[in-house]
């Protein structure tokens, strides 16, 4: 009996991590096959954003920073769509800009995939903007606050900034109704606190990564009026979204159809952890019993 | 005055100004000769004898100065350790060997290494090659490092400075050789995979404070010092300002609402 | 290093630096007859942004450079990865012409290089993105790995690790809602949603908070040391020459 136990303990403890790797692809591609998901509800965190859109006085610009590149987009896409839907039913216009190098193509994603596909009837200049990507990070969030065109003379078709309906009455970031950044590293929503949030106070929110989250949940709800945290975040933003206007597709939650793998992800996780844990405690038996 | 501080930022500038007076003063004390104490890392204890088994073992040493440029603190902390990490080698006779994905932060690097074995006397050791710039690019940069990894199959990698996805990926990189990893870095973020993956990580502010440990300078001795007087201030008016707060909220007294007032304004943001 | 080639940068970084510090604490001049002081400062604020910016594109320029030469140089001498440094070397040369001559976009110097259609989108559409998110989703597979070793019930603190991770895990999923779902309502705030929700909220948020505290003065030490000039420049030698 010892011996079995020490025999799966060594077992266990040297697991060829190649196995993990294996039942974690398998669980996740059956998953996504699947298409198994389950309808997630907006927490105490991410409501608050919903409702800031929601009860925004009618056409009042929101800014959205996309400060992501391709490799966070399948976490912070969804919020971006669910974002720029919610505006566009509600009435809002968009202006969009980003702090990375990889924004332009960020920001061009969201237009064709959401803008295009589902509001055909928008029109640019009007119900949208993009300002897209300046360097500069956090000076760059410095320049804007007093004024938009120290750094954005004109959006990214040459328009000047001026001839743009959407930002009419739109000088400097303090001007906005709603300020979002999605942020999956730096620069990114600790620069919007720091150099928009906190010295203007502009109503600020933000998502993240899930990697993220633990560092930004300091500053709600004080600093940050709402955080979407990683692609639950999006799938909870959704959620409200749907309960709140029906016409919002169903068929369009990547975010909630992402859940199902996820939770596969998550329930394999902690199978291993426990299976690993199971090793030590095998372990600890083996040298008990042992004379 | 009137007119010229910008509104709302005088109680900035008041916290400000005492955190540098406190770190200047303790600077000026230290380079005095006052004595500065400062706690073992284990981290850094773990170093010479890191380099020793990779040197010994006929594996390079590799270092990663974070992911971001030069005007990133957590960048000049990390190059700050490099120079006696450098030394070590140098002295040991190994061969390091220092990816970079910013090219300023190549060319310090380089030179550091350089002066580094030309110190040690091993200056016939060196090659410029041994500091690469790899690309911009973040996972571009790791793609290549990790290749580079599992290929050269260093004894120790040092991951110091600041790291996004990065982190785990170039560590389970080097476990997956079977590396000795230290790695130390101020992103909160990555702490949890560095802790998770590597044999030893300096947690925070214990990044700034290592180079100091290793070279024992007295100007960065004694900055340590006034960083530790600050965290015990602020430690302190958490505690009074909680204190002053709940004895405002329970009594309504109008001399504790003034000092719950009084602090409120000293310590609000913007 | 030699005196002029230490003094020279170190004063410019000191000037710089108490510029940008003072015109965050400075109020912004309202009209032409603002002093001399404010308008300096505002300038400074302005626009030293910009020209970080163009020095960045120089430091872009010299990292290019650098990677042609490391590259061609193992091609040259027929190194063991001279394919990989080809492979580099081809690409780089590609998306370089792609984006300078603005291929299949709108010309000439205003041209948005990434306007749809452009093969500079091509490219990152069907190379660049698919790269970053298969390395992006190779974390998925490592986390898994490195929880595995890492997440053992060794010792108090490590059993408290533990703990916070299974319920962060369940809680951060639809389906761990639903796992303890029946418990009541009185005792809501036992449900895995809820724990999870309160470990990122309290002790989560009081660890970053004094770790935040402690690095930022860290970086002001730092700050302070450099521009007092009284930081040791890591390129120095041993004798701090």
């Amino acid at each position: 009996m010892n011996d079995r136990c020490a025999r799966i303990a060594s077992w266990l403890e040297t697991l060829d991590r190649r196995w993990i790797f294996l039942v974690l692809a398998v669980v996740v591609v059956a998953a996504l096959l699947s298409g198994v998901s389950t309808p997630d509800r907006a927490t105490s965190v991410v409501q608050p954003i919903y409702d800031r859109i929601e009860n925004l006085p009618a056409g009042s610009p929101i800014l959205l920073s996309l400060d992501y590149s391709p490799s966070s987009a399948p976490e912070l896409e969804p919020m971006a769509d669910a974002l720029t839907q919610h505006a566009l039913l509600t009435g809002h216009p968009i202006c969009y800009m980003s702090l990375y190098p990889t924004g332009n193509n960020m920001i061009s994603r969201v237009e064709e995939r959401v803008i295009a596909r589902e509001f055909p009837q928008a029109v640019p200049a009007r119900d949208w903007v993009s300002l897209g990507f300046q360097v500069g990070g956090e000076m760059l969030i410095n320049s804007l606050r007093d004024s938009l065109t120290a750094r954005y003379p004109t959006d990214v078709t040459g328009r000047p900034l001026r001839d743009v309906p959407a930002l009419r009455g739109v000088r400097g970031l303090g001007d906005f109704g709603l300020i979002v950044s999605l942020s999956a590293g730096q620069p990114g929503l600790k620069e919007w606190i720091l150099y928009a949030g906190d010295v203007i106070d502009v109503p600020l929110a933000g998502g993240c990564t899930g990697v993220g989250a633990p560092q930004f949940f300091p500053y709600y709800p004080l600093q940050i009026l709402g955080l979407m945290s990683a692609l639950k975040g999006a799938a909870e933003y959704e959620a409200a979204l749907a309960r709140g206007h029906p016409e919002f597709k169903a068929a369009n939650q990547p975010a909630t159809r992402g859940m199902g793998p996820q939770s596969a992800a998550h329930l394999v996780i902690v199978a291993f952890i426990l299976l690993g844990n199971a090793g030590l405690v095998l372990r600890r038996l083996a040298r008990r019993r042992s004379p | 005055m009137n007119g010229w501080l910008a509104p709302g930022t005088w109680n900035v500038a008041l916290v400000g100004a005492t955190v540098c007076a406190l770190i200047a003063v303790s600077v000026v004390r230290a380079r005095r000769g006052a004595h500065v104490p400062v706690r073992s890392f284990p981290p850094l204890l773990a170093l010479d004898r890191a380099v020793a088994d990779a040197v010994a073992q006929g594996r390079p040493v590799y270092f990663v100065a974070g992911s971001q440029d030069l005007d990133n603190m957590q960048t000049v902390a990390a190059l700050a350790v490099l120079r006696p990490l450098a030394r070590k080698v140098a002295e040991a006779g190994g061969r390091l060997f220092v990816p970079t994905n910013r090219s300023l932060v190549m060319d310090n690097a380089r030179e550091i290494c350089r002066r580094a074995y030309d110190d040690a006397g091993r200056g016939d050791l060196w090659r410029d090659d041994w500091v690469a710039y790899i690309s911009d690019d973040h996972l571009g940069f790791v793609a290549r490092v990790d290749g580079l990894i599992a290929r050269e199959r260093p004894g120790l990698c040092v991951l110091m400075g600041f790291f996004a996805s990065e982190s785990l990926l170039l560590a389970e990189g080097g476990h997956q050789v079977g590396a000795v990893q230290i790695a130390g870095t101020a992103s909160a973020v990555q702490l949890p995979f560095l802790v998770a993956s590597c044999d030893h990580v300096l947690l925070g502010e214990e990044l700034f404070a290592a180079g100091a440990s290793l070279e024992g300078d007295a100007a960065r001795l004694g900055s340590l010092r006034g960083q530790d007087l600050c965290k015990l201030a602020a430690a302190a008016c958490l505690v009074a300002g909680s204190l002053v707060a709940t004895l405002a909220d329970v009594t309504g007294a109008q001399p504790w609402l003034f000092l719950r007032d009084a602090f409120l304004n000293v310590f609000r943001a913007g | 290093m030699s005196g002029v080639k230490q003094r020279v940068p170190q004063i410019i970084l000191t000037v710089v630096a108490l510029l940008l510090i003072a015109s965050a604490f400075v109020a912004r001049p309202e009209g032409s007859g603002a002093p001399f002081g404010q308008r300096l400062l505002a300038f400074a604020d302005q626009e030293f942004a910009t020209w970080f910016s163009i020095l960045a594109v120089f430091a872009f320029l010299l990292g290019g450079l650098n990677l042609v030469a490391t590259h061609l140089v193992k091609v040259r001498d027929r190194g063991p990865d001279r394919y990989y440094s080809l492979v580099t070397l081809v690409s780089f040369l590609i998306v370089l012409v792609i984006g300078t001559a603005k291929l299949g976009g709108p010309p000439g110097l205003q041209g948005d290089v990434t306007a749809p259609g452009s093969w500079l989108t091509a490219v990152f559409d069907a190379v660049l993105s698919p790269l970053h998110a298969t390395l992006y989703s190779l974390l998925a597979f490592y986390i898994a790995s490195a929880s595995y070793r890492a997440f053992r019930a060794r010792s108090l603190e490590s059993s408290l690790l533990l703990a916070s991770a299974l319920v962060v895990l369940l809680g951060r999923i639809p389906a761990g809602r639903h796992l303890t779902a029946w418990i009541p309502e009185p005792l809501a705030f036992l449900r895995v949603e809820e724990l999870s929700l309160w470990i990122l909220r309290v002790p989560n948020t009081a660890g970053q908070r004094a770790l935040m505290i402690g690095i930022a003065l860290g970086v002001i030490a730092l700050a302070v040391r450099m521009i007092a000039g009284v930081e040791k420049d890591p390129r120095s030698g041993g004798d701090g020459s």
